[in-house]
């Protein structure tokens, strides 16, 4: 799962390889805005084939959330 | 199986633009991974300034966050070839967006303006409950938003010089009323098929707005899922992510058209491909065609969406290895099985040589250029052949489902046309009357014997608004006659047939063989101390008889009878070499040639003087 969730915060927020560790947050990363958050959304949800909630959505605020949202979900 | 390198990765690596729209060259936008649509669209967006080819400005409005559409099409788009880019509007304030002079989008200067409202934001009550209002109010609503509708393209059409595109509204998946619905002659279906019609009807004859059908591209992806409601109630995106792609693929329809970019003619194969099986092999018994093999049936639904194609005034050609008496034969003995007549064919190459030779003949033969061919072919080598030898040619590879092709044929990018006009209609049989033409010219003795027995006539008059549409096609589709290739917008059409220091006059030409139709006009600028030649320009299939004498002589009469001079320039581009001595054959004088080829011309009234072609006949209208 890792290296396909790296590829993906890598292309869409624009990310060198260095810059992706669990402490990241939405607020550090210049291109994590809230259409890119949503697009975000959109890409993980196809690359894992899972359905994330409105409340897990919006509660998503760095890396590591994220990580482990997708990993309640496996 | 392993895994392909990324389209994605592939484009990231790519240095130029050109490079990048090879590779996205004919791509299914709709199979590729979320992620790797922002990453090409954000490619294209950095290189797209600097693009040379055919490229648009469109402007997004809408009442709901529309802003996750601009990269699906921005990529649908580069795969056509075509760049664009995009602006979107703030929420909610399409109306300020025009009604502003000093907005943004004043700035960007769009060339299309899509507009996309949601019943959600736009009438509530119809969505929260439509069983509450009365058959009056719900008619009320109707109006209202029509009028709403109507007065805002009437805005931005004074605001901007786009073309606008209109989003229509999508009848729910299931009515409030369930299964009752259709016996309420005011139920929810018909109150949405109502308003789409009504719709239609305020926008049919306006050459700058067009409806755009999202409640026919919503059913087409299935309603019941069209919108992602965690998306929409998180961010009021009413689009679920996976509409997306259809929805952009539509809009390179209008995209196509609007950048001059509609193919003019289709090239078929014919074993497997027209029919089943081989015609020298089989025989014309032994072929796959009509109602009586499966097979069969769905060839004969193929051929018959190729003549919807030539209806719209896409004009057929056969390319294929065959003995032409072969094919002949399969044509008249099949004939109540063959939807399509060997008549229904602009011109047939079918013989044993290269097909990219063919294609090049065929464009020859129309006169027509190379990069308005598409080619369809069930053979991948013959494909990749044209595809090598002709890079601007549309290569289609048919897979045999005939069926399936029989669906895909009208959804192409290519041959879409925002108006089919009566020109379109008649185009096969105008194409056609020129091979007679060609014919009689072998016949003829001299050149001179031939013009004069052409017995051509021309009209020149100013437009009606009936010919909006055909001189919008005109300056966009006129390639090789014409002198300074201006693509003019509907917009400024409609400007230059009010006049605002403009003279438009069109040609209409027939001749012993029938209608050739509007074949050529001239825009002259009076706004100057000079009256300026802008465009000067003719349809191909009016070349060689020199109508275009006859114009300049009449346009000369017309102006230096009260102006000193006439102005005109050449401008040149790839395909108008023929051309460039025009102006040096009609008598002006060359004042200025600058190092990018442009040529300045100039004309006094004292040295003027009409150049002979008695052999045309020339009625002027006021």
């Amino acid at each position: 799962m890792d290296d396909k969730l790296n590829e993906i915060l890598i292309d869409l927020f624009e990310l060198e390889p260095g810059q992706i560790a669990d402490t990241l947050t939405a607020e550090e990363v210049e291109l994590w805005d809230s259409l890119n958050h949503l697009k975000l959304v959109t890409a993980v949800e196809e690359a894992f084939g899972v359905q994330l909630s409105m409340e897990e959505i919006e509660a998503i605020d760095s890396v590591g959330r994220l990580r482990a949202t997708l990993a309640q979900h496996a | 199986m392993t895994d392909m390198p990324s389209l994605s990765a592939a484009i990231k690596q790519a240095a130029t633009l050109s490079e990048i729209l090879d590779r996205l060259k004919d791509t299914d936008a709709a199979t590729l991974p979320a992620k790797d649509v922002t990453v090409i669209a954000r490619r294209l967006a950095k290189l797209g300034p600097e693009h040379q080819g055919p490229s648009i400005r469109i402007a997004y409005l809408a009442n709901h966050t529309i802003d996750a559409l601009p990269d699906h099409v921005a990529v649908a788009a580069a795969a056509q070839g075509i760049v664009a880019a995009a602006y979107v509007g703030a929420y909610n304030q399409h109306f300020q967006a025009v009604l502003d002079p000093g907005s943004d989008l004043a700035d960007f200067d769009p060339q299309l303006i899509f507009l996309s409202l949601t019943m959600r934001e736009l009438a509530p009550d119809l969505i929260r409950g439509f069983g509450r209002l009365s058959p009056a109010d719900r008619a009320a609503e109707a109006e209202r938003i029509v009028a709403e509708l109507t007065q805002w393209a009437e805005a931005a059409k004074q605001a901007t010089g786009a073309t606008l595109l209109i989003g229509n509204f999508a009848s729910p998946a299931i009515p409030a009323a369930g299964i009752a619905d259709l016996t309420d002659r005011d139920g929810e279906s018909a109150f949405y098929a109502k308003l789409n019609l009504a719709l239609a009807d305020a926008f049919a004859d306006d050459d700058r707005v067009y409806l755009f059908d999202l409640d026919r591209i919503t059913a087409g992806f299935g309603k019941a899922g069209a919108t992602n409601r965690r998306l929409y109630y998180l961010a009021r995106m009413d689009w679920h992510e996976r509409l997306l792609a259809p929805i952009a693929q539509e809009l390179v329809r209008y995209i196509q058209p609007l950048t001059g970019r509609t193919r003019k003619c289709l090239v078929v194969d014919l074993d497997n491909t027209l029919w089943g099986g081989v015609v020298g092999e089989d025989g014309w018994d032994g072929i796959k065609i009509g109602p009586e093999s499966p097979d069969g049936a769905a060839f004969a639904d193929f051929q018959r969406s190729l003549l919807a194609l030539k209806r719209r005034g896409i004009v057929l050609a056969i390319n294929s290895k065959n003995n032409y008496d072969d094919v002949a034969e399969a044509f008249e003995k099949r004939r109540d099985d063959m939807p399509l007549k060997l008549d229904d064919f602009a011109a047939a190459e079918i013989n044993w040589d290269g097909k990219h030779d063919n294609i090049a003949r065929i464009a020859k033969t129309l006169n027509i250029g190379i990069d308005s061919l598409a080619f369809i072919d069930d053979n991948p080598a013959e494909c990749a052949l044209v595809k090598e030898m002709h890079p601007s040619v549309k290569v289609i590879h048919f897979d045999g489902d005939a069926g399936r092709f029989a669906d895909l044929i009208p959804a192409l990018a290519d041959f879409q046309k925002l108006k089919v006009t009566a020109e379109d209609r008649a185009k096969t049989e105008q194409y056609r009357d020129n091979r007679a033409r060609s014919v009689a010219a072998q016949q003829a003795g001299s050149l001179a014997d031939y013009l004069a027995g052409l017995q051509t006539e021309i009209t020149i008059r100013p437009p009606t608004a009936a010919d909006a549409a055909r001189v919008h096609q005109l300056f966009n589709k006129t390639n090789q006659f014409n002198l300074t290739t201006r693509r003019y917008s509907p917009a400024d059409v409609e400007r230059f047939m009010a006049g605002n220091g403009y003279e438009l006059r069109v040609i209409d030409a027939q001749d012993r063989f029938g209608q050739l139709g509007t074949i050529a006009l001239t825009l002259v600028d009076l706004s100057g101390a000079e009256p300026a030649v802008d465009s000067f320009l003719m349809s191909c299939r009016a070349m060689g008889r020199e109508v275009e004498t006859a114009i300049m002589n009449q346009l000369k009469a017309d102006h230096l009878a009260v102006a000193s001079a006439l102005t005109a320039r050449f401008l040149p581009t790839k395909k108008n070499k023929p051309v460039e001595k025009f102006y040096d054959s009609q008598g002006f004088k060359l004042v200025e040639q600058r190092p990018t080829g442009e040529k300045l011309y100039r004309l006094e009234a004292d040295a003027a003087a009409a150049i002979d072609c008695a052999h045309i006949s020339v009625v002027e209208e006021d």
